[in-house]
């Protein structure tokens, strides 16, 4: 378990956080989340022990972090950093491979065991089928799964050969692992690193601008502000306590609470009221589509002078002061309204 | 287990290979020669027997072994050290003399040839003969080791690897400048020695030098194998370096030093020489596909040493008297074959 | 014997030279004739070589050099005379010129000819002259003319004791070498001459910076010269910018007499040792050819130097194996470099102790007058004198020959 006890993090000049208590626990994903410039990078590395703190105590395992000889340090900790990784001519296999720094000989010759982790690295990232391929060829997801696989490789233990008594507390640090990818690939590597933290009992701190998806699938949030506070908690309760509105609110950016979205739009229309099956995938995207073109929708049963039917996929029913009129297309409701 | 994992560091039968290769390097080094020596005579006299002409066994034993000895070391030891280079610096321009340990090394000598002024020749004269033929190997490392410390004092202070190269580079202008200012300064005679000395050669060194300069070479070239784990760490940046636990300033250290004992020997005994340490590497890098230096530092060792008899069998132009300055074979021998490996593979691939 | 003619019959024209002269092949008119009077000149005895034509006595139709110099050794330079000026013409002036250059020697006090360039026009005799090589200072001396000198390049290398004692007594200004010479001391210093050379990279020479700043300047190339006589009959080179022909002409038979002499003394020779030169650097060992300056010194002292067959002028840079090869059974071993003793030799490279010479000892260096400061008189006055170094080798290789000779600038290495 990853701790710290009145941690300040920063430069010389410029302290970014101060007095942070944190805890990081095995088996549990943590996304670290927060404006841009907010400093997250900069706790990251703090917490890798790349970068000392200006006071207080980092603890892995309850030794000091930056007490503890590197060699040993790596084999409880590894990190996946962001921008793109350049090692040309490597296999997939070499590049998971010198994850094993920590326990190989001089020459850094692997060993079955180690042969095996880089293996079980592989398998639970789901690269294996890269092992052979060069890293140069492949794309950033892959890339960044077999980023991932290298620091697994460097902090899994091998209980198939004896090894994995006296369970190790291993963490896990990544800096923006999603900046590069496509959205399916993010969804994908996030699911992954979850999946990670459950099957290696690993800490998984990562950092990310991917808010929604971070409120959807981590299990704790740390919120950092620009001003250096530090919000802890879950993911709900971080957007009902209002902790996620009044950061990003410092930024210019509304947060809705009950959508668990930012508001995109200003209602410049006025109120405009819906009716239509509750839950119904036709009701939620005409809603998006009034919200879109500036109406504040409202949908709790009180009627407005302007009011839509959603009757059914097909079929919109609009009412203004001025009439009634059918539309077969949200285009068309859209149209209608406008005038 | 599963094939599908591909096998790290050199095979062995590429190892055998390169080593067959090698070894015809070296025999045709010690065949083909200014004097004529029929092949059969040579292994005669390799194998003790007597040859026809007395001055044979001579001209083998004194003048080609350890002419091929010294070529041997050399391509292996610049080889090695341009390699290091180029991991450490994430560059795959960097030479072996690239925090300016050649200039330093050609200070040293400048200092000795060309001299300050009164009195430089009776200097020269009792420098020359205080350590005999090792004198101007002792300026050369003098000099390269000057700029050596002032690099390692420097990369101690320094946490960017960057910011060392751009130092070594200024290091290596400014005595480049100094150099360049003596020669201003001189006569044109001691112009036309000096210039002698930096067009290299590896015929200089002979076996009494070569008590001294082996075990040189080798020792840097032992620190370079020791040094291939932290290489191969090296090669996802300082980060991922010390995130390992590798001690990164300890480890540029080390790998400075390698190179530069490297380089700096090569220097002093042999005089500068250009372009194998460039060029090798990425030959080694391109023919095995690879970045690990597990496969590419014997590799380049191995074809550097051959590469640099083959290129000292065509300087001796043999059939002809004549000598032809070594640096200039290397490039004109070497470039084509370097362009012709690398367009073969279309792209160069660099870690 | 045909030196001793040819300077009789120049005495005898010089005595019927009282009638005048026709006139040269070119064509010029005299730019003055005084109006007042009467040109009353009269062709001089000898040469000018202390002042001026004065004002007004000039005529065209004298001929103002009557002491001339008439060259046979060497074939890189010629004088054409005229009435009144010389066109000194070096064929090769310095390594790889594509042209000759020519200098216009006019007599102080005369018109100088139209069809030439500025830099090329010098003023003779000459009154004070800088040089920027020690092989000059010889000439100078024997030709009493170092109180004309005013300034060297360097005085650390010269041999020459009177030069030495000037530059001590501050009478010599330095002006330092190469394109590194200081051209505004040189500027305020204004000698009537700087002779220097050209080592055939211009950006490496003094000369071009010189010109530019309009100083005179004459390039010497003695040292191109491979025929030991021809080398030392540049004295009459040097002579010409002083008007001392007949002393320098007078002097070169004497040299070319003695040299002619030991000659044939040594041709007559049974027995020729075989000799080899030079030694090795950095694996290569530079040989000079076989129709080079050092060559033609072995060869009339009687000696069979190896590689006399070869044809070039320069040096061949050959593999220390093949010089091995081939000169390992030596007599002897001359011109060694850079090496005070046998030890030193052997320091230097191991591999020297397998020659024959060597071993036996038959080791010689042409350093035996060196001055303290390190400067070889070797290539300073032996350069005029080179029939003292044929003395000297024949010595070393046939000492039957001349028993009473002792080396000058040889000595054996111990």
């Amino acid at each position: 378990m990853l701790t710290t006890s009145s941690l300040t993090i920063g430069y010389r000049r410029r302290p970014i956080a101060s007095d942070l208590d944190l805890e990081l626990r095995p088996a549990e994903m943590v996304c670290l989340i927060g404006p841009n410039g907010a400093g997250k990078s900069t706790l990251l590395r703090t917490l890798a022990g790349m970068q000392e703190p200006l006071s207080g105590k980092v603890r892995l395992g309850g030794a000091d972090l930056f007490s503890i000889p590197a060699l040993e340090l790596a084999k409880q900790l590894a990190v996946v950093l962001t921008g793109r990784v350049e090692a040309g001519n490597l296999s997939a296999y070499a590049l998971v491979a010198l994850g094993r720094h920590p326990y190989t000989d001089w020459l850094g010759r692997l060993t079955p065991r180690d042969e095996e982790a880089v293996r079980r690295a592989m398998q639970l990232t789901d690269c294996e089928a890269l092992a052979a391929r060069p890293i140069h060829e492949l794309s950033d997801g892959e890339r960044q799964k077999v980023m991932i696989a290298r620091a697994l490789a460097q902090i899994l233990p091998s209980p198939s050969l004896g090894e994995g008594s006296g369970v190790r507390d291993t963490v896990l640090l990544l800096d923006e692992p999603t900046a590069f990818l496509d959205l399916p690939r993010r969804v994908e590597l996030l699911q992954l690193l979850k999946r990670l933290s459950r099957e290696t009992n690993c800490a998984v701190l990562l950092s990310t601008h991917d808010l929604d998806l971070a409120l959807r699938i981590a299990d704790k949030l740390w919120l950092l502000s620009s001003h250096g506070e530090l919000h802890i908690g879950l993911p709900e309760e971080l957007a009902l306590n209002g902790a996620l509105a009044r950061v990003f609110q410092s930024e210019g950016v509304e947060f809705d609470h009950a959508r668990g979205a930012f508001k995109v739009h200003q209602p410049v229309c006025g109120p405009i009221s819906l009716h239509g099956e509750k839950d119904g995938v036709a009701t939620a995207w005409t809603w998006r589509a009034l919200e879109r073109i500036g109406y504040e929708v409202h949908n709790n049963g009180v009627r407005h002078p302007v009011h839509v039917d959603v009757l059914d996929a097909h079929h919109w029913r609009l009412t203004t002061p001025e009439g009634q009129s059918d539309h077969p297309t949200i285009a068309s409701l859209l149209a209608a309204l406008r005038q | 287990m599963s094939s599908p994992f591909p096998k790290l560091g050199l095979r062995a039968w590429i190892v055998v290979l390169l080593l067959v290769i090698l070894a015809a390097a070296f025999i045709l080094s010690l065949t083909l020669g200014s004097v004529r020596i029929p092949p059969e005579q040579v292994w005669r006299i390799l194998t003790g027997g007597e040859p026809d002409k007395a001055s044979w066994a001579d001209v083998i034993f004194k003048f080609r072994l350890p002419k091929a000895i010294t070529a041997l070391l050399v391509g292996a030891a610049l080889s090695a050290a341009g390699l290091q280079m180029q991991t450490l610096f994430r560059n795959p321009l960097a030479d072996p003399f690239i925090l300016g340990v050649s200039s330093g090394a050609s200070l040293g000598v400048a200092l000795v040839i060309l001299g300050t002024g009164a009195g430089s020749a009776s200097a020269f004269i009792a420098g020359l003969n205080t350590f005999g033929d090792l004198s101007l190997a002792l300026a050369a490392s003098l000099g390269a080791g000057t700029v050596l410390g002032a690099v390692l004092l420097v990369s101690r202070r320094v946490q960017n690897t960057v910011t060392l190269l751009i130092l070594g580079l200024m290091f290596g202008y400014l005595t480049n400048a100094v150099v360049s200012l003596l020669i201003y300064f001189s006569q044109p005679e001691r112009v036309q020695v000096f210039s002698l000395w930096a067009s290299g050669s590896f015929g200089g060194v002979t076996w009494n030098q070569m008590r001294v300069f082996a075990p040189v070479a080798v020792a840097g070239l032992f620190i370079g194998f020791v040094m291939i784990k932290p290489l191969n760490a090296l090669l996802l940046g300082d980060d991922y370096a010390r995130s390992l636990g590798l001690n990164v300033r300890r480890a540029r250290f080390w790998i400075i030093l390698s190179a530069s004992i490297l380089a700096g020997v090569s220097t002093a005994f042999c005089g500068p020489i250009w372009f194998i340490g460039v060029a090798v590497p990425h030959v080694a890098r391109t023919l095995l596909n690879t970045a690990d230096h597990r496969a590419l530092l014997p590799a380049s060792m191995l074809m550097g040493a051959s590469f640099a008899l083959v290129a000292d069998v065509i300087a001796q132009s043999p059939g002809s008297q004549y000598v032809l300055p070594l640096n200039v074979v290397m490039s004109l021998f070497g470039v084509p074959v370097i362009l012709w490996v690398i367009l073969r593979q279309r792209q160069l691939r660099f870690s | 014997m045909l030196r001793k003619t040819l300077i009789l019959i120049v005495l005898i024209a010089l005595l019927a030279a009282c009638a005048p002269q026709t006139t040269p092949e070119v064509d010029f008119a005299p730019t003055e004739i005084p109006a007042t009077e009467a040109p009353v000149a009269v062709a001089p005895e000898h040469n000018l070589t202390d002042g001026c034509v004065a004002e007004g006595e000039y005529d065209a139709s004298i001929d103002y050099f009557p002491e001339k110099a008439t060259l046979a050794q060497t074939e890189n330079f010629s004088i054409e005379y005229f009435n009144n000026y010389k066109v000194v013409t070096i064929a090769t002036p310095y390594p790889g010129a594509a042209e000759s250059v020519e200098y216009v020697l006019v007599q102080c006090g005369t018109p100088a000819p139209d069809g030439f360039l500025d830099e090329q026009i010098i003023e003779v005799p000459v009154q004070t002259i800088v040089t920027m090589s020690t092989s000059y200072l010889p000439f100078l001396d024997e030709l009493g003319l170092l109180d004309r000198l005013v300034g060297l390049d360097d005085a650390t290398y010269v041999s020459n004791t009177t030069v030495l004692k000037m530059a001590e007594e501050g009478k010599l200004t330095m002006l330092g070498y190469g394109s590194g010479v200081n051209v505004e001391k040189a500027l305020e210093l204004a000698p009537d001459l700087i002779m220097t050379y050209g080592s055939g990279a211009p950006d490496y020479d003094a000369h071009p910076v010189l010109i530019e700043a309009g100083l005179k300047v004459a390039l010497n190339a003695e040292w191109m010269d491979t025929s030991p006589l021809g080398r030392a009959e540049w004295g009459k080179f040097i002579a010409a910018f002083f008007n001392k022909e007949a002393d320098a002409e007078a002097l070169f038979a004497e040299k070319a007499r003695k040299y002619e002499e030991l000659k044939a003394l040594a041709a007559g020779v049974t027995e020729k040792p075989t000799v080899f030169t030079g030694s090795a650097y950095q694996g290569t060992w530079n040989v000079p050819g076989g129709n080079s300056f050092a060559a033609a010194f072995l060869k009339d002292a009687g000696a069979d130097y190896l590689w006399a067959d070869d044809t070039s002028t320069g040096s061949l840079p050959l593999a220390f194996e093949a010089v091995f090869e081939k000169a390992k059974d030596a007599d002897y071993w001359v011109n060694v470099g850079f090496f005070f003793t046998l030890a030193d030799v052997l320091t230097a490279d191991a591999r020297y102790a397998d020659f024959a010479a060597y071993k036996n000892g038959n080791v010689w260096n042409n350093d035996a007058k060196t001055s303290p400061a390190g400067g070889n008189d070797y290539y300073e006055s032996a350069v005029a004198h080179p029939e003292i170094v044929l003395a000297d080798l024949i010595k070393i290789f046939h000492p039957d020959l001349l028993p009473d000779h002792e080396l000058v600038y040889y000595r054996q290495l111990k």
